[in-house]
């Protein structure tokens, strides 16, 4: 079934650095996952959105089902400043859903879990929640942070999953179960 | 449909119990009928915690369950979330209202006044209900934004205030 993906993705300078295998770095392993879903998901009349957030939140491509459009967004895109404000990236991914309208749809950010400026999380967490869209947080990282795990089960989403990834190969299968 | 959006102070300066009284008359009553209601949240920042919706039962619990956002509330930021989301939900043509609750505990600059401008020009009918019994000496520097003020007072009453602000 197609279904309407919004993909945030945390280009602080932090995602610039590399972990584990994901080599030069955690950026590079998030725009090769988001590929990779595109592929595997555009073919079936999917539809992903792209918003990235540093200290700010930045929509950077509307939904959209073309490849080819979605790969040159990734292609040119590179880390860029200091703080990282995941709120305002997951507000700014549900608002991306606001044009899909009775289609199934998806929240996915891609970070590595440091949160220092912006709109709580929770307060986030909740927007998700008050428009029903499903919300999935994939940490680059080998913990969570505990005030962020916190404010997210405090929220009391109900369709909301926090995964925690370690190698390039866990995140790709974590977007291969996406779909 | 007609579009009612709350846009609800969420800070340490805000009297809580009359944002949620309003809330939650608006919840029992859920009225006008016909009308569909959003909830934007707001402080130092700003975010929509309801998108345009039919369950009004749900409004006083988002605003319960936020966390408070900041101290100072940034009005102008609360009304270009309110013009955000009008632009991206509705037509353009569909008739908006929006009640704001506010503290008035910082002055806010010209640009609230603008703001306020742009979402009237959108067609939008814009209330603010200020939680204190008299508006500010400096609320004078905001002409738009005094013109458009209920100060709450000790015997106000939050039903019948709502009744009045909000008609089909």
């Amino acid at each position: 079934m197609a279904r309407d993906y919004s993909i945030a993705i945390d280009i602080s300078l932090s995602m610039g650095e590399p972990f584990s295998d994901m080599i030069p770095s955690k950026l590079q392993a998030s725009k090769e996952a988001v590929a990779l879903l595109a592929q595997r998901v555009t073919v079936g009349g999917s539809r992903i959105a792209i918003t990235l957030f540093h200290e700010k939140p930045i929509p950077l491509l509307p939904l959209t089902n073309d490849y080819k459009v979605i790969l040159r967004a990734l292609v040119e895109l590179d880390f860029t400043g200091e703080g990282s404000a995941l709120g305002d990236g997951i507000v700014e991914a549900v608002k991306m859903l606001r044009a899909s309208r009775g289609r199934d749809r998806l929240v996915v950010v891609l970070t590595d879990g440091g949160v220092t400026e912006g709109i709580p999380v929770k307060a986030a967490v909740l927007y998700a929640k008050y428009t029903g869209t499903p919300l999935k947080i994939i940490v680059l990282n080998r913990r969570i942070e505990e005030n962020l795990k916190t404010e997210v089960e405090t929220a009391g989403h109900p369709n909301l999953q926090v995964v925690l990834v370690e190698t390039k190969q866990k995140l790709l299968s974590e977007m291969l179960r996406l779909i | 449909m007609t579009l009612l959006v709350f846009t609800v102070e969420k800070t340490r300066e805000v009297n809580e119990v009359i944002a949620r009284e309003l809330l939650e008359v608006a919840a029992r009553e859920r009225r006008p009928r016909g009308f569909k209601a959003a909830l934007v949240a707001y402080g130092v920042t700003a975010l929509p915690l309801v998108d345009p919706t039919t369950r009004w039962e749900i409004l006083p619990i988002a605003y319960q369950e936020t966390p408070t956002l900041g101290k100072s509330p940034n009005i102008a930021r609360a009304l270009r979330e309110v013009i955000e989301l009008v632009e991206t939900t509705e037509t353009p043509l569909a008739p908006v209202q929006v009640v704001v609750v506010w503290s008035a505990a910082v002055r806010p600059g010209k640009e609230a006044d603008i703001t306020l401008k742009c979402l009237e020009a959108l067609g939008a009918k814009v209330d603010i209900v200020m939680t204190r019994p008299s508006p500010p000496g400096w609320i004078k520097y905001n002409p738009a934004i005094a013109e458009k003020i209920t100060p709450i007072r000790a015997n106000t009453n939050i039903e019948k205030l709502y009744e009045k602000l909000v008609q089909p």
